[in-house]
């Protein structure tokens, strides 16, 4: 211990360390540990328990969104299908049916033969 | 993977392989390094704070906080480091903390601790350490009776190394002046 010369002192203090009886500390630090422990439980519990009404929450206010939002897209596609069933049905549908399926026979060789 | 020692063989565990099974989340080997360092935690805050009764309470308070971040210590090895540095920034907490209180109740010094039955050398270093201003209390302790280097305090404390070794040289001049006096 060369920075702290006054080995006097050191001694004085090496001597002020009397033994300790460990069991009451112990014990004493065991319960507050415990206590400690269920505090940290409740925590995590009551973290959760607001998870779970968060994500509750969440999904009643967002449900009536997504239903509307998916009815608007199911109009809009059986309009779209509508659409395109009454253009195939026209004589330009027809038409144009008949021009597809003619080159996709003649593509694949069954009008050469 | 060799597991965990069986709880048997944690008391003699090495302390390395016992930090890093508490880091781990293994309360039994922070039991085990609970009953290994509570005697010097305990021995240090004593020198710190005079009081037998305050330094076991302070004692607890830094093994519940260890407890409590245990988790984010990184290196299982200065777990003993670690664990004394808590105990000073809890005893310097409850420091200020009363000495806030004793400014606010009547704008003079803090109140007396009660003080352990003691005789003798100890009772007079005690005494002496409490007449210390808390920053050089904290480095005489370190120093003298946690054998601590200048370097070692400073990092520890955070003051800055000049000081250390000034509050160092000037705390033990003031105890020998003291402890003189007690004859």
């Amino acid at each position: 211990m060369h920075e702290h010369p006054d080995e006097d002192l050191r001694q004085l203090f090496e001597r002020a360390r009397t033994p300790l009886a460990a069991e009451a500390f112990l014990a004493a630090l065991d319960a507050r540990l415990a206590a400690a422990q269920r505090r940290a439980q409740r925590r995590r519990a009551v973290a959760v328990a607001l998870g779970v009404a968060l994500a509750a929450a969440l999904a009643l206010v967002a449900a009536p969104l997504l239903t509307h939002l998916s009815l608007a897209v199911g109009a809009e596609s059986q309009g779209a299908s509508a659409r395109l069933g009454a253009a195939l049905a026209s004589p330009g549908g027809w038409g144009l049916a008949l021009a597809l399926a003619l080159l996709l026979l003649r593509r694949s060789g069954a009008l050469g033969r | 993977m060799n597991g965990p020692p069986p709880r048997s063989r944690l008391g003699v565990a090495d302390e390395r392989l016992l930090a890093a099974l508490a880091i781990a989340g293994d309360d039994e080997a922070f039991g085990e390094l609970v009953r290994r360092r509570q005697e010097p935690i305990r021995q240090l805050l004593r020198r710190l704070c005079r009081d037998a009764t305050l330094a076991d309470d302070l004692a607890q308070q830094t093994f519940v906080q260890a407890w409590r971040s245990v988790r984010a210590l990184r290196a299982p090895a200065a777990f003993g480091a670690w664990l004394r540095k808590l105990a000073v920034n809890v005893w310097l907490q409850h420091a200020r903390t009363r000495a806030a209180q004793a400014r606010e109740a009547a704008g003079a010094t803090p109140p007396e601790q009660s003080v352990e039955p003691a005789t003798g050398e100890r009772l007079d270093l005690d005494h002496a350490l409490a007449a210390l201003p808390t920053p050089v209390r904290l480095c005489i302790v370190l120093a003298y009776a946690e054998r601590m280097s200048h370097r070692e305090v400073s990092e520890m404390t955070g003051i800055p190394l000049g000081t250390v070794k000034s509050h160092i040289a000037r705390g033990a001049a003031r105890l020998r002046i003291r402890l003189a006096a007690y004859g």
